[in-house]
């Protein structure tokens, strides 16, 4: 049992430090945070090498243990951010310590459901997710961000009870909503196979799938830098494991090809969507929304697709939280939002702009960062099992996101006029730059993820 | 023998409808501490306006005479044809069903309309184009009612209905009939005027039914209010006899006597449902002209739930 | 047996069509209490109906009496207190649809979902009358779609939710209790949180009004 105690170390950890902040101690908050989250970064490290558990009410394998890592590294470096950046947001909701307990407990409850059982306490989790992170949206306090914070709690709560629907569903056909006993043995009738469909549906508006991402583009417009970062990095992912378990537990063709249809059309509308935008922040939310498309393409595809899929989401939560970290420098040095009015920021903060260049680059899948990596295997996939038709729209869509993007954020960083100052960072930029560099390296470690996901391909 | 009881339900329609107005008025008094008309009021009233000379005015046609006659025709005509003293169908009875009693009760209402508007009157117009966009709302609910109960029973004959509804309590506890009674009950405040629809002042804002009669007086006042009264107590006795209290209406084997001492009875039952009528008279206010509408729309709701519920549970 | 759910189900239908024709907050604030005590006594029915899971079902209807029936309510009530002088009077200012209307886009949609029950799952579920939780659950998101107000809004997706435990009890026979509770204690955060929320929202709203359409398009 002493053995047994090491899986829900990352859970223990985070939660702990969330009760902890309570405490009116200045300066506690922080330091405890700080503390959670460099333990929980090392328990997740080490639990990397340890065994497969799947006993009681835990189901730990390598898809969750690429999670929980993914998690604490995404959760380590948002702390260290929020550090140095909640002393510039003007109008702050709440005090420090709320926000760190806040942070603590959506930390707490997205390892949570990621380490769990039973499809019903997945839901379970998720929800709490929701209800954590309802609050963290509108950290600052005008009328625009409490409203997409209120749409955000509506619409996302809407689709999980479409998914607790199907919760039922399962249970009802099958008597169990175990994860390994589903796994073994799953009944094939039609309540069964809806059951799923309808579940894909009803996490799929928490990961911002189309057509219910409609609440993605304004939370990650107007939360603050290090929430939309840890939404972008590691909350949708999470949605996403739900999905991939169904999927694992039910590969029926009707399902993958759901799965496929609806994937491929959210990096569509992401793709054009991204075209359009005057707000970097909403740009780069739909830069997400394209990648949780090819995530969730991977996810139906199986096999390398799954691989790929596995790759994407932990070299994009660590790229995409980088770049949200960057445009929170941005934000808090020329205090817009507007594409437009943005300009010269080689200049002004020479590291920033061009960490943002590289970072934007690489969430739009160029090489060499192992998203291009992660989106090669899928589309050799794709290509195996669906032809070179489909695999060549979808590189179109990819194509013009990446244009879209780099196009935009290049304007905003190289263009300007001649001598305008260098200004201070107000910010950690050193974080959004390991990020950055730990992205990259994640292409040495492909190997080690096969062999972590050998059950799974 | 059944002709007999053909003419006695009509000779008891024209005959007791005045007294359950009477009644209604008298008891609304009371209730709010006043001494009040005495229950035969509406004969004096009739039996005084019948004496008086009819003046028409000059541009109407012979449809502005004709109307209450006319109309008092019907109403006696569904007298014979609905289960008011007895719960077998009498000779006249087949002439029309349950369906085209509820047309009847429309054509009746039609031909109200057109001879109030044919004395160009201010009022009449207003009182006829009010009562018409109700009547557009109010017909669909009392076809489907009566349709709805119509399905239960395989049947569209209200005697069969009542048949039905007496001898098995499964229908008569079904979500079906507790629907269409509470329906079958909003759409009763509407038609026979009660509050919180129509209120029994004068006040042009608000009328709708009493702005139809401005242009008649003498012996066509007369028969208009005969009318209206005989329609009061024909919706009130449908109401019960069929839908709420199908019990104790004698059936076919019972005598000659059952039938008279049912008639007393069938009073008491409708001195029971005009006590609830008061009481709701003198504790609700009228609703504005534009809120009838929502009223209608939730009486036709309750309506099309029971037609709903109908089917799921079927 | 059957006859009463369908009975306590075509109440539930009935009250959410009164929160549909409502305005006030506050009553639609007691409908929604009442519901939630009709659902509990469901539960109770179910309870009685099914020996073997006796006690796990008495205790999620207390569950459901105390929070959904009490808590939350109280909750909200306590909300509307703190924020607006006369909480009686508040309601849904701007409303999108005429009451008429909306009643019967609500009968509209209560006829769908019978028809796509039938055609559809009824064969695959073969339980009569499981299209009343469906009805209840379209009528919910309609509460959601056709009002502006924040608690109006919060209202139906609690409705929602109470239209998946009368599903899950009705057609399938329940969730395993450890997911029912954390179900519940899920909505009484959310309601928390959500009360929260919507205090910052209405003050700002109230004291700018709403002119923030433009940011969030696109």
């Amino acid at each position: 049992m002493s053995q047994h105690i090491i899986y829900i170390l990352p859970i223990f950890f985070s939660f702990i430090g969330a009760v902890v902040c309570i405490l009116p101690v200045r300066f506690v908050d922080r330091t405890m945070s700080v503390t959670a989250s460099a333990l929980s970064l090392a328990s997740a490290v080490y639990l990397l090498f340890q065994p497969d558990y799947i006993e009681g009410y835990l189901y730990i394998d390598g898809l969750s243990k690429l999670l929980i890592l993914t998690i604490a590294l995404v959760y380590m470096s948002t702390v260290l951010y929020s550090l140095s950046y909640l002393k510039h947001i003007e109008n702050l909701l709440f005090q420090h310590r709320l926000y760190y307990i806040l942070l603590n407990i959506f930390v707490a409850t997205m390892f949570f459901s990621v380490s769990v059982d039973n499809l019903g306490l997945i839901w379970v989790g998720v929800e709490a997710t929701t209800v954590s992170s309802a609050l963290l949206i509108a950290t600052e306090n005008n009328q625009v961000t409490v409203e997409s914070a209120w749409r955000y709690v509506i619409i996302v709560s809407t689709g999980l009870v479409i998914s607790l629907i199907a919760i039922t569903f399962i249970y009802g056909s099958a008597g169990t909503l175990s994860l390994h006993e589903l796994l073994l043995h799953h009944p094939d009738n039609r309540v069964f196979l809806i059951g799923i469909l309808l579940g894909i549906v009803g996490f799929g508006t928490k990961a911002g799938i189309f057509p219910m991402h409609t609440w993605l583009p304004d939370v990650h417009g107007k939360a603050p830098a290090p929430v939309s970062a840890i939404f972008s990095a590691v909350l949708l992912p999470v949605a996403l494991y739900a999905i991939a378990r169904l999927i694992q537990i039910f590969p029926a063709h009707t399902i993958k090809l759901f799965a496929l249809v609806l994937g491929v059309l959210t990096v569509a509308v992401a793709a054009l969507m991204m075209t359009v935008q005057s707000n970097y922040k909403r740009m780069f939310a739909y830069s997400s929304m394209e990648n949780m498309g090819m995530i969730l393409i991977g996810f139906s595809l199986g096999g390398y697709g799954l691989l790929g899929a596995v790759v994407i989401i932990i070299s994009h939560g660590l790229a995409k939280s980088s770049v949200f970290f960057l445009t929170g420098d941005v934000l808090s040095i020329s205090h817009t939002t507007d594409m437009q009015k943005v300009n010269g920021l080689i200049q002004r903060l020479p590291r920033a702009a061009s960490t943002l260049f590289v970072a934007a680059m690489a969430v739009t899948g160029a090489p060499p960062f192992a998203i291009f990596v992660g989106e090669l295997f899928i589309f050799s996939a794709l290509i195996a099992q669906y032809g070179w038709l489909l695999a060549l729209v979808v590189i179109l869509f990819l194509a013009i996101a990446f244009i879209a993007v780099n196009f935009k954020t290049g304007k905003m960083i190289f263009t300007g006029k001649e001598n305008i100052k260098r200004e201070h960072s107000r910010t950690e930029t050193w974080v959004a730059i390991v990020n950055l560099v730990l992205s990259f390296l994640a292409v040495l470690f492909i190997p080690y993820f096969e062999t972590l996901l050998k059950n799974l391909l | 023998m059944l002709y007999l009881y053909s003419f006695i339900e009509i000779v008891y329609v024209i005959l007791a409808a005045p007294l359950i107005t009477g009644v209604q008025r008298s008891l609304e008094e009371r209730i709010e501490s006043k001494q009040g008309p005495s229950i035969l009021q509406p004969y004096y009233d009739l039996i005084k306006l019948f004496h008086k000379e009819s003046i028409v005015p000059q541009i109407s046609s012979p449809v502005f005479r004709l109307g209450p006659y006319v109309i008092v025709m019907f109403y006696a005509f569904l007298a014979m044809i609905l289960p008011i003293i007895t719960a077998f169908p009498l000779p006249f009875a087949p002439s029309a069903d349950f369906i085209g009693g509820g047309l009847f009760f429309g054509a009746a209402a039609a031909i109200k309309k057109f001879s109030a508007i044919d004395s160009r009157s201010n009022y009449a117009h207003l009182g006829t184009s009010r009562s018409a966009s109700l009547a557009v709302f109010t017909e669909p609910i009392i076809v489907l009612i009566f349709i709805m109960l119509g399905v239960i029973s395989n049947t569209n004959n209200p005697f069969v209905i009542n048949n039905v509804l007496r001898s098995s309590p499964q229908w008569y506890f079904s979500l079906v009939h507790g629907f269409v009674l509470v329906a079958f009950f909003m759409v009763l405040i509407i038609e026979t005027g009660q509050l919180p629809v129509e209120s029994h002042s004068n006040g042009e804002l608000g009328m709708i039914d009493q702005a139809m009669p401005f242009e008649y007086t003498g012996t066509d006042l007369a028969m208009y209010k005969l009318g209206s009264y005989m329609k009061t107590f024909i919706l009130l006795s449908v109401f019960l006899n069929v839908y709420l209290i199908p019990f104790g209406v004698p059936m076919e084997s019972s005598g000659f006597l059952s039938i008279i001492i049912y008639m007393g009875i069938h009073l008491l039952k409708l001195t029971g449902l005009i006590v609830i009528f008061a009481l709701l008279n003198t504790t609700i206010s009228k609703f504005r002209l534009y809120k009838n509408f929502d009223f209608l729309a939730v009486a036709f709701a309750l309506a099309f739930l029971a037609s709903l519920a109908y089917y799921i549970v079927k | 047996m059957n006859q009463i759910f369908e009975v306590l189900g075509f109440l539930l239908i009935v009250f959410t069509l009164l929160m549909q024709w409502e305005i006030h907050v506050q009553r639609i604030i007691i409908l929604f209490a009442a519901s939630s005590f009709i659902i509990a006594l469901f539960l109770v029915l179910l309870g009685l109906n099914r020996p073997h899971e006796e006690n796990m079902l008495f205790v999620l209807a207390g569950l459901t009496i105390v929070v959904r029936g009490i808590t939350i309510p109280v909750v909200m009530n306590k909300a509307l207190h703190r924020l607006y002088k006369k909480p009686w009077r508040v309601r849904e200012d701007k409303p999108m649809m005429g009451v008429g209307g909306s009643i019967l886009l609500s009968l509209v949609l209560i006829t769908i979902g019978y028809f796509i029950y039938q055609n559809s799952l009824y064969s695959v579920l073969k339980v009569r009358s499981g299209s009343v939780p469906f009805a209840l659950f379209l009528q919910a998101s309609l509460l959601i779609i056709s009002h502006k107000h924040a608690y109006i809004q919060m209202i139906g997706f609690l409705v929602m939710e109470n239209a998946v435990v009368m599903l899950s009890g009705w057609v399938f026979g329940g969730l395993p209790f450890i997911v029912e509770a954390g179900v519940i204690l899920d909505l009484l955060g959310l309601v928390v949180v959500s009360s929260l929320i919507i205090r910052v929202r209405e003050s700002s709203i109230l004291r700018e009004g709403d002119t923030y359409e433009s940011e969030l398009r696109g």
